[in-house]
Order: C-alpha cells, then sequence, then structure tokens
C-alpha cells in the first residue's frame, strides 16, 4: 500500500484523484497505526463485517467519477493514464448512505445495522437467527463471528471468543475460497496454519514513530500471543521441564481465579491447534493477583503422542505488588493424527499466587484444567 | 443515523434465505453501502467521493 500512496499521491495532492481504502479487518485502529507509521493519509472506511464479499486482499479498484468500475487491479501507469483522460467532472461526492433500506431491509441488514450501530446483544441474535435459518449460508456465521469477538474484546467473557470461532469455522466450511474468513480464524490459530506474523510490525512502528516525536494511534485492542506469532514449519520441541507439582499436593483453589480455556484449530485440518487460556480473578471475592512471589504457571500433561511448544508455561507478572488484570496464556499443540472425530481432552494444571478481599490472605493454589481438543467430522 | 438505526432495530426480523451476492464488476457501479470511517467513525459510502476518479484500496495492514 506505501507504494500506491508514494507513486500516485501527486495527483490526490493536485485534486485530480481520489485514494482510499476499505478495510477488510477486524480492529481499524491497528491499520490507521500502519498509516501513521508509513505517513500514508487517505479515507479509510472499515468493512469488519466482510459486507463487500471480496474473498482475498489486496483488491486496487479503479472507479470513474460516476462511481462506475472501470479497473480490478490496474497497474499505476494505467491509472495515471486514466486520471489524464478523465478529469475531475466538478461533481462533488455526497457522503449520503443508503446502504440499509427501514422497510424492506433483509434480517442480515438489519443484524448488520445493529453491529454497526454498536447494538452487539442485538447483532449476535440476529446473524444466529439467520444461520439456523439459512444451513447452507457462510455469511451469518462469519458475521456472527466477528460480532462475538467484538463483544469479547469489550466484555471479557471467554465463551464469546471461542463462539467465534466456532462461528468463523462453520462460515468456512461452507465456502473454503473466503481467504478473508479463513484469516480470521489464522490471526487467532497456529502458527502451522500462518501465512504470516499479522500484527509483529506493531512494536516496530511504535518505536518509528515516537523517534518521529509523534504520539503514535492508540489502540482498541492490544495484539498478542498468536496475533504476533511467527508461522513455522514445525512445532518447536518444548524445553526440558519438571512438573511443579507432580503429586497434586498444592491446595486447590477455592473460586478465587476463573479459568477457560478453548483451541483454534488449523483450518486446512491438519492434527494442530493453538490454545488460549484465559484467568479471570473474581470480582465478587474481590480475588486479586499477588506478584510479589512466584509468577503464575501452568503445567501440561501431554497425553501419549500428544506433542507442544511449551510444558510449562509462565506468565510475567506486572510491576504492581498487587493487580486484578485478566491473564491470557497461549501455546501450541499437536495431537495425533488419527485421533478420530469428537471431543479429547487435555489434563493441565494452573499454580498462581492469589489474595482474597483487599486486605486478605494471599494463598499458593492450584486449579486443575481439563483443555477440550475437538475434531469435527469432515464436512459433506 | 440514530434514528435510521433505531427504526431499523426496531422492525420485525424477516429472515432471507440467501444474502444477495455484491458484485464488484467492470462497467457496473461500485456497490452502494455504508462503512463506518476509521478516522471519525462517521458513516459514509464510496458515494463520497463522485465526481473525481478513486482509485480504492481494499486492504488488511496484516
Amino acid at each position: 500500500m506505501p507504494g500506491w500512496h508514494e507513486n500516485l499521491n501527486d495527483l490526490v495532492a493536485d485534486g485530480s484523484m481520489h485514494m482510499a481504502g476499505i478495510l477488510q479487518e477486524q480492529h481499524p485502529q491497528r491499520t490507521l497505526l500502519f498509516h501513521q507509521w508509513k505517513q500514508m493519509d487517505w479515507p479509510l472506511l472499515v468493512d469488519g463485517l466482510n459486507r463487500l464479499q471480496v474473498k482475498v486482499v489486496p483488491l486496487h479498484i479503479l472507479i470513474d467519477a460516476q462511481g462506475v468500475v472501470v479497473a480490478v487491479n490496474p497497474r499505476a501507469d494505467a491509472v495515471r493514464k486514466f486520471v489524464g483522460e478523465n478529469p475531475a467532472t466538478g461533481v462533488r461526492g455526497s457522503a449520503k448512505t443508503v446502504s440499509f433500506k427501514a422497510a424492506t431491509g433483509s434480517a442480515l441488514e438489519r443484524a448488520d445495522a445493529a453491529y454497526l450501530a454498536g447494538e452487539l446483544n442485538q447483532a449476535i441474535a440476529g446473524y444466529g437467527k439467520l444461520a439456523d435459518a439459512t444451513p447452507e449460508q457462510g455469511i451469518p456465521r462469519f458475521r456472527l463471528g466477528v460480532a462475538l469477538r467484538r463483544r469479547f474484546e469489550q466484555q471479557g467473557a471467554a465463551a464469546d471468543f471461542s463462539a467465534a470461532v466456532q462461528a468463523w469455522k462453520a462460515a468456512l466450511d461452507r465456502d473454503p475460497n473466503q481467504y478473508i474468513w479463513r484469516r480470521r480464524i489464522q490471526q487467532f490459530g497456529p502458527r502451522l496454519d500462518k501465512p504470516y506474523p499479522f500484527y509483529d510490525w506493531v512494536d516496530l512502528a511504535r518505536k518509528d514513530i515516537a523517534a518521529r516525536g509523534e504520539q503514535a494511534v492508540k489502540l482498541a485492542v492490544e495484539p498478542r500471543g498468536a496475533e504476533i506469532s511467527r508461522p513455522a514449519r514445525a512445532l518447536e520441541q518444548a524445553p526440558d521441564a519438571l512438573s511443579p507439582d507432580p503429586d497434586g499436593r498444592i491446595l486447590r483453589d477455592e473460586g478465587f481465579i476463573r479459568v477457560s480455556s478453548m483451541v483454534v484449530n488449523d483450518t486446512q485440518g491438519r492434527p494442530n491447534g493453538r490454545v488460549h487460556v484465559q484467568l479471570d480473578p473474581v470480582a465478587a471475592r474481590q480475588a486479586h493477583w499477588n506478584n510479589e512471589a512466584e509468577p503464575l504457571r501452568m503445567w501440561l500433561d501431554l497425553p501419549s503422542g500428544w506433542n507442544s511448544d511449551q510444558l510449562l508455561l509462565e506468565h510475567a507478572p506486572p510491576a504492581h505488588a498487587t493487580s486484578g488484570e485478566t491473564r491470557t496464556l497461549e501455546f501450541e499443540l499437536q495431537w495425533p493424527a488419527a485421533l478420530k472425530p469428537g471431543t479429547h481432552t487435555l489434563p493441565a494444571y494452573l499454580l498462581y499466587n492469589v489474595c482474597e478481599d483487599v486486605d486478605g490472605t494471599c494463598l499458593y493454589r492450584r486449579q486443575d484444567l481439563t483443555v477440550q481438543v475437538v475434531i469435527p467430522e469432515a464436512r459433506e | 443515523m440514530l434514528a435510521l438505526t433505531t427504526l431499523l432495530l426496531a422492525a420485525p426480523l424477516t429472515l432471507q434465505q440467501a444474502p444477495p451476492p455484491v458484485k464488484i464488476e467492470i462497467g457496473q457501479p461500485f456497490p452502494v453501502l455504508a462503512f463506518s470511517s476509521a478516522q471519525s467513525g462517521a458513516m459514509s459510502s464510496v458515494a463520497a467521493f463522485r465526481g473525481k476518479p478513486l482509485l480504492l484500496h481494499i486492504y488488511a495492514s496484516w
């Protein structure tokens, strides 16, 4: 994209043409940060729902002054020639939007309107109802996933993230050639399934922007874990490690920390996935982390034939003595290719220091966890 | 926009079996759909750029 900006921005600057973008991703602030980094300034519209139904990106569409498509993926010199032969008409564009029809709008349009208005519960209900009514349609399922993921990012319920991935998977099953939908899963999926690292550029962008003396665009959702991990061709070998509580002698947590886990499977059906574990201190008990003792750790009791890139995971605590944030751990998982369709389990446990009440006692506790891996039946 | 959205949300849900395809075809008008602006949050569409040739990039930052 920076190449287009460099090659043709003189025509924008002299008023001969417009350049603009339509984003096909969930988090528009990330693209704004990218634009700031690359010093690009064209207007950006957000199509996180994939309402344009494009299946791949990037696409470059040359449109004439009347709004008619002239070329798809033209070369820069062809754009320059077209602009030279077709000057601006002097008719100004209208910002009027006519997308949603109040009287005749379809159920899909109503759900889209709800999503765009920030009414996520309404959007999720609408997409869910449509998905039930149209078993062969991928579109409502993909958009259901978008809305669920957005609600997860606003409210933090891990079940929403899990349901989002299931909805995206169901959409992709119905159209395996839809690469926008595939990328939305791969963004959170295993490294073996990644075409690229997605958002590994964010740190470098921030450094460069800071070096220019600018304030970087703030991100609503910070990319982490799978979203910034590099693609891999093989599962990395887990470092040697010993189970920190092999006999289960550490006392169990009695409701201080709520733990949930979900697995994002490889989109191509290979036997691997990325596991996301989320830990939330229970607000009703005023539970919070004690960061002055051992860090949060997680041990995987891998069944025979299973592999992971880590056996013992550790979460670096923040600098404060105590904190109450949601914590996440992610790891890569590979299971035997011969595993039959159905639900399989990976036993694991977590060890952490948690405190009760504002001035309450801090305890070292263990919580056992069963990660559920679902191997789907092949779709007919 | 707020009034329109309120009206839409209040309308009864009518299920439609297949979402209509959106096509980007040479010689045809670019689909008129409303999108939010990443910069301002306001709703807009590609129609806002009429009057001059437009090179529209459809992409993601990944």
